[in-house]
Formats: structure tokens, sequence, C-alpha cells
């Protein structure tokens, strides 16, 4: 894809989001938490709640944004400038609101009556978007500013929205573990912790994203309501659950310093959530995780040489680049200490980018920059039991497992899924994944929808028809044409 | 998924979370101030009349009656006392307990009815609070991130208990011959803990919650009964109904009656020196708990009569909940991380409560309307 060309530096930057506090009193305690504003949209045909993290709120390279900025300021018209005229809206591309549509038919774009809680430009978190033809990646906010200075307090946050009067169905909390999805009422951090401040500095930036994220998704909920205790007052006809994934990626981000979730802990969780969400009426179906570590956010050893080459082939040309990509794969396989096993990840290619560029050595890495081979093994064991809780906590409460796993394991496996000829293998810029290289791009989100579908038509007999991939797909801004 | 990365390295070493750990000055709670407390407004008013009537003896500071004609005391009944103390045990603190008063006025309206207002201020000092490792996490994640070492952190859980007890007393006999109090009986109890008040926030079932933690309110419905009685020695037995009224905090589930149990026994070794042990099975409602701790209680001291009205009096009392696992604080939950990178705010969760501690007690009246 365009963007597969030099990662700034910016990019590692770009992921270093903020917070900020909140207050604290009496919480819910679990129980099922009614609006307390706003009216919620209309649900004509089958009333859907979604809970669950980013994938189900529609994160896409690294934000949540709710309508298109027109024009990207970055777009010249030029050959030289940005390949993306408008930065795309992220949240009406997700699954989840690709389901709601293809269940409903309706359309999700329109505030007054859209089911997801779309967030106002320039979203939450800092959307990236190549600022030039070379692909270097910027954001068009700053970690602190606009809606993300908004977003923390239980007063302002409803402000980061395009209707604050619009109760959403669509209560994914970007961020979010399982234990969250239970147990977080208000935000965990602070707008700006500096990243080198102790401990707690490291830590905030593992659980960073959902201290921004929970009170814009909430806010039309009494304050210190939980997303279960939310999800359970909306009285979904179908509630789907798609939780889990961030509990493997705070693992793999702190590079293995933070205490893994117990597999058993998880399942203990994922039973109360099914269980709260069944008492207030709904079918649930439960989805199960994908392979963290065959996002595109995470490059094996094995194709450092391949990642490398394309990277430098717009600088060297085809020739100087196959014999430069390699060179420069030993190079930093030897200096990391990365064997067959190893990966780096985004947020480590860019700095050595950068350094590669200005002739300076290898710089060096932090947490979240390597996933040594006896890491990546304990992050795919965490994946797997992950997995394994998932199901028998699907099985104990008599819940729908969507399997998700299986076909994308399957279609990584197979090099990719088959939507075009170009398109959509698992690599950064190979269509599946948006430019942070963890979300979907528009064309990954439908086939995940799909797969939702094909799952609820089955265990619950409705006829929600599927999304048309290939139309999706033809439009994308992500995916490679 | 999460969608920021972090790039810092993130190493979780437990003296830096104990350095970063900012903790308010705060909470405790104790186990054995009811024991003192309900000793003193019901088995103590309650032994005194069966005392007499078994005796027949007259306590200090009660009318004269004739003998022969067994009943509560008639007319004004006082006592006023202050008292120090001293907690022993592994406190892991050299904090010292604040002074306290007791304050009882009775009225008995005939030898059968007779009602008793009393405030009592008993004071501990929980173990477990300033001693030992605790995991600490960190809100909304289920694994801890690190320990923090409590001896460390600020904490100071010098607690004064202040006792409201309302009672109404009456004697009955069975058979002519087998005389019983029964005693209904509100007791309304707060505290200062750590030199302020006892609102505190703490982790209860994974959710901060910010909780009067000794107040409460409670009916009692006791009967007490003699079951020895000579020249020297005296003892009852006490059990009782007992419902918490004040739900609150973790608490806040309707609760069943209650029934504590509490046997008294006292030696009399001269006309003014008394010897006594109370062995009992409390029942305490906290705003933390699910549901009330068992607290097998012990006290046991002696009582001096210098002059005709005033006395002084030593009591050892020590309990702990047997129905927990734990004692003191368990784990320590971050809420928020500041702009600096700390901790700003947290919330401790605390399990089971034991306290001993010696009181020492200079009054007048009659000591046997005062704590032990």
């Amino acid at each position: 894809m365009r963007t597969r060309a030099a990662l700034a530096a910016v990019l590692a930057s770009a992921f270093i989001a903020c917070s900020s506090g909140g207050g604290r009193s009496i919480p819910p305690l679990g129980s099922a938490s009614s609006p307390s504003s706003g009216t919620p949209v209309a649900a004509p045909v089958l009333k859907l709640v979604g809970v669950g993290d980013s994938l189900t709120a529609g994160v896409q390279s690294n934000g949540l944004m709710g309508a298109d900025v027109v024009p990207n300021p970055f777009y010249t018209g030029t050959a030289s400038g940005s390949p993306f005229p408008i930065v795309q809206a992220t949240q009406t591309h997700g699954f989840w609101a690709l389901l709601w549509s293809q269940a409903n038919g309706a359309a999700v774009n329109n505030p007054a009556t859209s089911p997801l809680p779309l967030i106002a430009p320039p979203g939450i978190g800092q959307i990236l978007v190549p600022e030039n033809a070379s692909g270097t990646l910027t954001s068009i906010t700053t970690a602190c500013g606009s809606n993300n200075a908004l977003a923390y307090a239980y007063g302002t946050a409803l402000e980061t929205r395009l209707s604050a009067a619009a109760v959403p169905y669509d209560l994914g909390v970007p961020g979010q573990t399982v234990h969250e999805a239970l147990y977080q009422i208000a935000p965990e951090t602070t707008c700006g912790v500096p990243v080198d401040a102790g401990i707690f500095g490291g830590l905030a930036n593992i659980v960073n994203s959902e201290s921004n994220n929970l009170l814009p998704v909430l806010g039309n909920f009494p304050r210190n309501t939980t997303q279960i205790a939310a999800a359970a007052g909306l009285r979904g006809t179908i509630d789907t659950v798609w939780l889990g994934s961030n509990d493997v990626l705070k693992y793999a981000f702190s590079e293995g310093t933070l205490p893994p979730t117990a597999p058993a802990a998880l399942q203990t969780d994922m039973v109360a959530i099914i269980k709260a969400l069944q008492a207030s009426g709904a079918k649930v179906a439960v989805a199960n995780l994908v392979d963290i570590i065959h996002t595109a956010y995470f490059i094996p050893q094995t194709s450092f040489a391949a990642v490398f080459t394309a990277e430098l082939t717009p600088v060297l040309g085809a020739a100087g680049a196959a014999v430069a990509g390699p060179e420069l794969a030993a190079e930093v396989t030897a200096a990391y200490g990365l064997q067959n096993g190893g990966y780096l990840t985004l947020s480590g290619l860019a700095p050595i980018l950068s350094a590669v560029a200005a002739g300076q050595a290898l710089p060096a890495l932090g947490a979240g920059d390597l996933i040594p081979a006896s890491l990546a093994a304990q992050i795919v064991a965490l994946n797997a039991a992950y997995n394994a809780a998932i199901a028998a906590a699907v099985a104990q409460t008599g819940a729908v497992l969507v399997d998700i796993h299986t076909p994308l394991a399957a279609a990584y496996a197979a090099g990719g899924v088959p939507i075009a000829p170009k398109c959509c293998g698992f690599g950064f810029g190979a269509g599946f994944f948006s430019l942070d290289g963890l979300h979907p791009s528009n064309t990954g989100y439908a086939v995940m929808a799909n797969i939702f579908i094909k799952t609820l038509d089955t265990a619950f007999g409705t006829s929600i028809p599927a999304v048309n991939v290939s139309a999706i797909y033809a439009t994308d801004i992500y995916a490679p044409h | 998924m999460a969608k920021a990365m972090t790039r810092r390295p993130f190493s979780l070493l437990a003296p830096l979370f104990a350095c970063a750990l900012t903790l308010a000055p705060v909470w405790a709670w104790a186990d054995d101030g009811t024991a003192e407390a309900l000793n003193a407004a019901l088995v103590m008013p309650a032994g005194s009349a069966l005392r007499d009537i078994m005796a027949q003896a007259v306590p200090v500071g009660a009318p004269k009656r004739p003998l022969n004609s067994p009943g509560l005391p008639v007319g004004i009944t006082y006592t006023l006392d202050a008292s120090i103390a001293y907690p022993y045990g592994n406190t892991g603190t050299s904090a010292e307990l604040p002074g306290g008063v007791d304050a009882v006025l009775g009225y008995g309206i005939n030898k059968h009815h007779r009602i008793q207002a009393g405030y009592y201020e008993f004071q501990e000092y929980p173990v477990d609070f300033n001693s030992g490792t605790v995991p600490i996490y960190l809100q909304g994640l289920s694994s801890p991130v690190g320990t923090a070492n409590l001896s460390s952190l600020p904490i100071d859980v010098a607690t004064k208990n202040k006792i409201l007890t309302l009672v109404s007393q009456n004697l009955f006999t069975i058979g002519g011959k087998l005389p019983l109090i029964f005693s209904p009986t509100y007791l309304a109890r707060t505290a200062n803990i750590g030199g302020h008040g006892d609102i505190e926030t703490l982790e209860i079932d994974g959710f901060p919650q910010t909780i009067h933690l000794r107040s409460t309110e409670e009916y009692i419905l006791p009967l007490t009964v003699p079951f020895l009685a000579s020249p020297r020695f005296f003892g009852t037995l006490t059990a009782a109904a007992q419902w918490n009224v004040n739900l609150n905090g973790g608490n806040a589930a309707p609760n069943h009656a209650q029934i504590f149990e509490l046997l008294y026994l006292e030696y009399r070794a001269s006309r003014s020196t008394t010897f006594f042990v109370q062995p009992s099975r409390l029942v305490q409602y906290f705003a933390l708990d699910p549901y009330p701790e068992y607290v097998p209680t012990l006290l046991f001291g002696v009582s001096h009569r210098f002059t005709k009205f005033t006395f002084v009096q030593m009591v050892g009392s020590t309990g702990g909940a047997s129905n927990r696992s734990q004692f003191g604080i368990t784990s320590i939950t971050c809420q928020q991380i500041g702009p600096g990178g700390q901790c700003v705010s947290s919330a401790p969760a605390v399990s089971g409560l034991h306290a001993s501690q010696v009181q020492i007690q200079f009054g007048i009246g009659s000591p046997s309307v005062i704590p032990l």
C-alpha cells in the first residue's frame, strides 16, 4: 500500500496518548444502569448491543472518529502530497456498524439516529494519516488536544460526540480488558502522563486508551457506570461480546513485565459478563480472539529482509534495496538479538528507519518495540489460553461462540484473505489492516462482520444479509488496488 | 484492542511502587469495642441487678432498699470515668491510643423496669495495617501490578470508638425463683480513625466505595440469666438477637437476625476488689463487609474501689474475626494515575479485624455500669 514507505518517528509518538481524571462516589456495583441523559436511538428490526473494545468500537489507524475530515489537511492534489483526499471516519467502518446496518437496513452515519457513539472530528486518540506521497505518517491532532482533553471528565466527555443526546448501542470501549469492562468506572490516567515518570508512568501508557475513551462512550449513563452495567441497562435482543485482545496486548506491550491476566480469571469475568447480559434478557454471542501476533503490527524476524527491502525501495530503487534490505535485516537481527521467532513492532520499525535515513547507528529500542522469541511464545500461549477460557465461559453459560479465530488463522496461513488480486494480506499495507497495523481496514472489518452475521443467523435464526465485501474493498482507502 | 502503544520500559519494582503510592492517613476498624460497650450497657447493669437479687447486695450509687425485696435499682444511678489505653500485639507501629471518657445515666422506674443511656469511648489499634506486604492493583486490571510494604506507608488506624446505647431493662422471674433480665437496646456507633472521622474509601467487591467505616446502628434483644451466685463468685449468661438497621456500603444487602452470646464470671477477692473474665462471640457489622464478622472476644481485668464513689478498673481485651481468612489490609488498588506519573488516589481492601488492648479507667459512680 501507499504507506508502506518510511514510517517516521511520529508513528511511535502517535501511539502515545493522554489521560485525565474523574471523581469517585459509590459505584453501581455491576447492576444494570439505564441512561441518565439522552434517548436510545430506535432499533427498527433487531436491537443489537455491542460490548467490547476497540474492535467493537470501530477504531482504525490509532483513533476513533465518527465523520470524515474533508479535505485531509495534508492533501494537496499533487504527486508529492498525501494520497488520502480525506481523513476517513473510523466508527462507521467497524464490524459492529456493518452488523447493525445489515440487521436493521439503516445507515449509521446520522448522528441523531446512529447506534454508534459518533465522535466528532478530529476524533479521540491520534488518527494516523500519510502526510506525503512517501507515506510518512502523522496525526491531525495532538495527544492532549481538542477531544482528547475533553474526554477524561464526565462533565465534558459528551462534548466530543457529534450528538450528545443519542444514547448508543455500541458500547465498545477501546483499550478495555475483560476485567475492565466489568469494573472500570472512571479514567485510570490523566492526560499527558509523562512516559518517564516512574512505574505508574509506564503503566499509564498501558491503560491510557481506555481512560481516554471510556466517558465519551458511556457519558449518557450515570457517573461510575461500567460498560457491562450500561449494556445490561439497554436490554438488547442480541448482545455481542468481543473482549480479551487487550489482555494479550497489555502483556505484550509491557514486554512481559505486567503480570498477565490469568486465564481462569478471564473465564470468571467472562462468565460474569455473559450472565449479566443474559439477565437483562439478551441472547449473547461471544467472539474469541484472533492471533494478536499475526497482526501487521508485529513483524516476524523471518520477514525482515522483505520488509526492509520494500521500505528502502522508494529511496534506493529496486536494485539497491534488494541488496541493502537483507543487509539491514541481518544487522537488525544481530543488534537486537532477535532470533527466528522474534518480532519487531511498528513502533520499533519507525526509529530504525529514521536512523537509517539519517545515516546514524541503530537506536536503542524500548518496551513494545521488540518481541523476543521467548516472549512471543508466551504471547501465543496466552492468546490460546484466553480462547480456551472464552470457549469454556460460553459453554458454561449457554451463550454462542463466534469463532473468529479459526477462519482468520487459516487465512493467515494461506497468506491472506483473497478479496482481489492485490488484497488482502496481513502484513502492513497489504490490505487487511489500517495504518496502526492492529485494527482492520474497512475490508478487514467487513470480513469479520460476515463471520458474526453467519453465526447469528445460524444460532439465533436471524436473517441478516451478508456484507458485500468486494463493494467495501472497492472504496477502501487502506487496501491496495 | 489497545490503540495506544507504549515505548517505555515497564519494569515493576516493588520498592518504587511503594514510593510512588500515596495513601490518605487512614482507616481503622476493630473488633472488641462493641464487646465492651455491650458489656457496659447490657451485661453489667443486668449482672448488677441479678447480683443484687441473688446476693442481696446493693450496688454503689443505688438507693437502699429492703432486703428480700429483689429488683432493679430504683431511682438515679450514674457513672463518669476517664480512660487511657495501650495496644498490645503486633500492630506494626508505635502509635499511641487516644484517651477516652464514659458517661452513663440510669433511672429505675421501679424494681422491674429501668432505663439507661450510656456513652462510651473505646480505644484500639487493629493489627496487620502497618506491617507486611500486600499486592497493588490498578482499578480495572485483574492482575496485581506490584506490591506495597505497609510499614512504609503513612497509615494511622488509632481508633476511638464512640458508642451510644439506650437500654430498657426489664426484670422477670421464672417460677418465682429464677430471675432474668430482658433488655431491648438501641446501639449506635461511630469512630474517630487516625484523628479524623470514619469516612473512608475502600475497595469492596471490585469497586471503590466511600463509606462510613465504623458507623452502625443496631437493635438488640438480650436476655441475661444468672448461672452462678456465691459469696465469692458470680456469673451470668447473655444471649441476644441482633439486627443491623443502618445498611450501607458492602453491608447493604438485607440481613438476617444474628445471635451473639456472652458469658460473664467474676471473683470478689475482697469487698473492694473484683476480678472478672468475659468470653463472648460478638456479631460485628462493618460497611466494608457483605456479611457480619463473627468475633470471639475475651475481656478480663480487675476493678478496685478506693472509696464508696471512686474506682479504678483495668481491662484487657482481645478479639478477631473468626470467619475471615486474613486480617487488616489485604491489597491496595490505585484508582488513578496522576499527571506526574504517580498514583494519586488509592483504596485498600480490608479483610477481618483483630485488636488487643489494655484500658485503665478512673471514675466515679458504680464500676458495675461502666465498661469492664
